[in-house]
């Protein structure tokens, strides 16, 4: 069935929404246009503005939840303002203002809602919050124009391999433990890798040093694969690396060939189980371009084809939320401020997807 | 060769092209082919190919490729030696990751889903399915791969056949027999999403159906699971 789409078509032809990020260490505040009508290859969502500011802890550390709250706070204005400007637009002409409800950290996510429900009830917008996940989803889809893939996404948070199936993205398999982001993150820790421009970049780049594989455990089950294993084996191996015959490079190299390796098998599992041989890789891991380049091989050798993102739309941005969000307020989708409260836990399949057929 | 014919780059082992192999499958990490075979008790069998994945690294997939063979393999006659329903092993080739089994005639439990008018139709065989999977776990053997697709249903016999034991492990303890039920679970909740909770009871059910095993411990721990999989913080 062909979703309704235009019911609340301002006069002027198209839409405006602002969206507001910060489930994790990046405030992002994006502006997006549709024009009426299905998006489609002649019509695309334009990006007006998607700007960002990342809080990193120093290196050996992670990022606390209090200092992420207090980071988004301080450029919570700034960058609102930044992006109406960027975009040329003031605030009376959005439709309506679009916050990540969740999945994330407890208190960034507040910060950002707490701010999210100022600017709306100061220009009196109706407020449409976000599941973090569809967010990526969608913008990953409006970017490359991948049609219906199996998704694949990769970050710090949340590792799932997710197909679209009868106004739901189901998940197909997921992570039995910690994601594969955090993984990578937690070993930057361990090698004392600088945090800036990101843990998982500077181990991309140190990997492409390795030459020697280190053997380590491989654990995937069916469409789930778990990563806290072999985490803490090469946590191990990194112990005195002074005096082993192998190198923090070698480590790095290892670690990315073998989580890839498994990321890609349980894609490849969930598009032989659906029949689909479209990729999508979304989420901050997403940017990596050894994984791109796995995934590449994968898809082509299954007749089909990879689509992933750059930097700007694969770490989370605010330009994802104000898409998924007006996508959402195009069918109907309002959250009044009662119901405006932020969840840690928020599952991808949770979603009632109107928009699409 | 009809694999390249349908855009698919793989070679297979230049003694297994003899048998004029014919595609069934692409799973994953294998190809399923029907070959024939004029000799043994099996004139028709099935040829399960690993071939090298150009993803991984040699020094990854090769031993990767070679380890799943014959753990299969060995996992195959344990179930076929305890007269558990799944195929028969004919012969192996762990080298080129060869593995020829019984062929077993008939659709899978998905499609055979799929097609039924009412979920009562084929409650029987999600219960059968329990029961089969209380059967490997009794073994110390968990599958790794439970899904609707890797049950089929034998068009001679009617028996619910287990396929695919590519992912399996020995000497499985709870925790891993629980992870097996869960990712059935998981299976059934996405591919069956409307009759998913009278499905995943029957299974349940027959899971449970034989109170002398130790079933009652995995139910235990798959709640544990569950709670893992479904509250785990999924921070951005």
């Amino acid at each position: 069935m062909e979703p309704v789409l235009d019911r609340f078509l301002p006069p002027r032809g198209y839409y405006l929404a602002l969206g507001l990020e910060g489930s994790a260490n990046k405030l992002g505040v994006g502006i997006v246009k549709h024009y009426k009508g299905q998006l489609s290859a002649d019509n695309r969502a334009e990006v007006l503005a998607n700007v960002r500011d990342t809080f990193n802890a120093p290196p050996g550390e992670g990022f606390l939840p209090r200092d992420v709250a207090k980071h988004h706070r301080n450029w919570f204005v700034r960058l609102v303002k930044k992006a109406l400007e960027e975009a040329n637009v003031k605030p009376e002409d959005l439709d309506c203002i679009c916050f990540t409800q969740g999945p994330g950290m407890g208190a960034p996510l507040q910060s950002v809602v707490v701010g999210a429900r100022t600017i709306a009830s100061l220009w009196s917008k109706p407020l449409v919050g976000v599941n973090h996940c569809v967010g990526h989803i969608e913008m990953g889809r409006e970017i490359t124009g991948a049609d219906n893939p199996v998704v694949l996404y990769v970050s710090g948070g949340n590792t799932q391999v997710i197909a679209y199936s009868a106004q739901r993205y189901r998940i197909f398999g997921e992570t039995l433990d910690i994601a594969v982001g955090n993984c990578l993150d937690r070993f930057a820790r361990v090698l004392k890798i600088s945090n800036e421009p990101s843990p998982g970049y500077n181990i991309e780049q140190l990997a492409k040093q390795g030459k020697k594989y280190v053997q380590l455990p491989y654990t995937v089950k069916g469409m789930d694969l778990s990563m806290s294993g072999i985490l803490a084996f090469i946590e191990e191996q990194a112990q005195d690396i002074d005096q082993k015959d192998f190198t923090a490079a070698d480590l790095c190299y290892s670690l990315q060939e073998t989580l890839f390796a498994m990321l890609v098998e349980i894609t490849e599992r969930a598009m032989a189980h659906v029949n689909s041989s479209q990729v999508l890789v979304v989420g901050g891991v997403g940017c990596n371009e050894r994984l791109q380049e796995m995934m590449g091989v994968m898809a082509r050798d299954r007749g089909g084809s990879v689509f992933a993102t750059d930097e700007r739309f694969c770490i989370d941005n605010g330009i994802m939320i104000a898409h998924a969000g007006l996508l959402g307020y195009r069918t109907g989708e309002r959250t009044p401020y009662e119901k405006s409260v932020c969840t840690q836990r928020f599952r991808t399949d949770e979603v009632w997807v109107k928009w699409r057929a | 060769m009809s694999l390249i014919d349908r855009g698919f780059s793989v070679r297979i082992p230049a003694d297994m092209a003899e048998l004029e192999p014919e595609l069934i499958a692409q799973g994953a990490e294998a190809l399923t082919f029907v070959v024939d075979c004029c000799e043994g008790p099996y004139p028709k069998c099935v040829a399960k190919y690993r071939p090298p994945k150009p993803y991984r690294i040699a020094e990854l997939d090769q031993p990767l490729r070679k380890r799943r063979t014959n753990a299969e393999v060995r996992v195959l006659r344990k179930l076929a030696d305890a007269q558990i329903a799944c195929p028969r092993v004919v012969s192996v080739d762990d080298k080129q990751g060869l593995i020829y089994m019984e062929l077993i005639k008939g659709q899978s439990l998905k499609q055979v889903t799929w097609d039924a008018s009412d979920v009562s139709s084929v409650r029987p065989l999600f219960i059968r399915f329990g029961e089969l999977v209380a059967g490997i776990h009794a073994l110390n053997i968990a599958h790794g791969d439970l899904t609707t697709s890797n049950a089929m249903v034998d068009s001679e016999s009617g028996e619910l056949k287990l396929i695919d034991f590519g992912l399996a492990s020995q000497s499985a303890n709870v925790e891993e027999k629980a992870v097996d039920i869960y990712v059935l679970e998981r299976a059934i909740a996405s591919t069956h999403p409307d009759s998913a909770n009278q499905l995943v009871d029957a299974v349940l059910m027959g899971y449970q159906a034989d109170p002398t095993s130790h079933t009652a411990q995995v139910m235990n721990r798959l709640q544990v699971v569950r709670q893992r999989g479904r509250k785990r913080a999924m921070l951005g």
